[in-house]
């Protein structure tokens, strides 16, 4: 069968299976960029920390520049939309205390996330 | 004593091997952990390893712009080449009256460093105005003489009967080229593919004079626009060059066996 000689051709294999990867993982990333970060701010004994500032910020080349900041719920959870990055960073505050700067690489830019574990605060 | 002199043999080729390769390796653990060059003791092993810093390179230069600009470059630098290389080689296999001066003067061509005609190539694509565009890239790479040459001699170990034979049948040059020559030629085919394209790729001095704006940079440009802009980001740079550097070597191993076929071949005239 010519069609079989023709598929089983290294060149179309190799360069078929990069397609197929390219177009699944294009479907992913389709599915997944509504840009959503979705986290939890506790306090050191692991209690919700309700009203804390989370600022969500990105590591440029001699700073870090604030992109957004919202504040969390009673359940100490807080959530950003259309973040718009390929690596974000976030920080939590509430009066003198905060979370040390947690810097997240992302596999492509605006990816929805889970922040896990989530940011503890301290003195 | 036979066995000796093997296992010696192997050692001295998987040390040569392992000095070919460690600059390579070097690099590609990099571009996985980020690792400082300075950094001391070296480490051979990658700790922590990540894809994050290939992420950070195709997002922070145009990376799917500067693919793609290679690739519709390299593309029809190979196209053309084949085209223009075959009939070249083709023409050569012929008698005709100053073949050994024709001959003579490509050989001389290939002396002169492409450097050194330069300014003369700049000047010409200025002319036809293809300055910054991908044709005028492409321009100087459209024909080389070595693949004439590979062509010629892959061209001349068909049989002559063969040749005859389809002229019998009614076949005209072009088709005696494309239907006989070309399908028995394929190593050469595929070293002309893979050598045309490796050198389009990898081209950086052409490109750097006539390219101007960014939308017509190619992967090398690219490299060193990231070089200038992001030195301290030593993963996200090392990622960029692997990504430079994949296409042509997937290319290259796909096809290492015609391409070595094909440097050979010719070789054994009769």
């Amino acid at each position: 069968m010519a069609w079989r000689t023709y598929l089983h051709n290294r060149f179309v294999l190799t360069f078929g299976i990069i397609a197929i990867a390219v177009l699944i993982w294009n479907i992913y990333v389709a599915l997944n960029d509504d840009g959503r970060i979705t986290g939890q701010v506790v306090d050191p004994a692991g209690q919700p920390v309700p009203q804390a500032t989370v600022v969500l910020a990105r590591n440029t080349v001699t700073s870090v520049e604030t992109v957004g900041k919202t504040t969390t719920n009673e359940q100490g959870r807080f959530t950003f939309d259309d973040h718009g990055q390929f690596s974000i960073v976030l920080t939590a505050s509430k009066g003198e205390q905060e979370s040390s700067r947690r810097t997240i690489p992302l596999w492509f830019r605006n990816q929805n996330i889970n922040i896990t574990p989530p940011l503890t605060i301290t003195k | 004593m036979m066995l000796r002199k093997q296992i010696a043999i192997h050692a001295l080729l998987i040390l040569i091997s392992v000095v070919m390769l460690t600059p390579i390796y070097w690099v590609v653990k990099t571009s996985v952990t980020g690792e400082n060059l300075f950094s001391y003791p070296p480490t051979i092993i990658p700790r922590d390893p990540n894809l994050f810093y290939y992420v950070e390179a195709w997002y922070t230069v145009s990376f799917v712009r500067l693919f793609s600009n290679s690739l519709v470059i390299a593309t029809l630098v190979v196209v053309v080449n084949l085209l223009l290389n075959a009939m070249a080689g083709y023409a050569l296999t012929k008698q005709f009256r100053g073949k050994a001066l024709v001959l003579s003067f490509l050989l001389m061509s290939m002396m002169i460093p492409f450097h050194a005609t330069i300014i003369p190539a700049y000047l010409l694509t200025a002319k036809l105005g293809l300055l910054d565009s991908k044709l005028g890239i492409a321009l100087p790479a459209l024909s080389h003489i070595v693949c004439i040459l590979l062509f010629k001699s892959n061209f001349e170990a068909v049989p002559s009967s063969l040749v005859q034979a389809a002229r019998l049948d009614g076949l005209s040059e072009w088709q005696i080229l494309t239907r006989i020559m070309m399908p028995l030629s394929k190593p050469a085919v595929a070293t002309n593919i893979i050598l045309s394209f490796i050198w389009s790729w990898n081209e950086f001095l052409w490109p750097l004079i006539v390219v101007r704006s960014p939308d017509q940079q190619t992967m090398p440009l690219g490299l060193v626009s990231f070089l200038a802009s992001f030195e301290d980001t030593t993963g996200s740079l090392y990622a960029f060059c692997v990504l430079v550097v994949l296409p042509s070597m997937l290319v290259f191993l796909l096809a290492q066996k015609d391409f070595i076929r094909g440097l050979t071949s010719g070789a054994t005239k009769g």
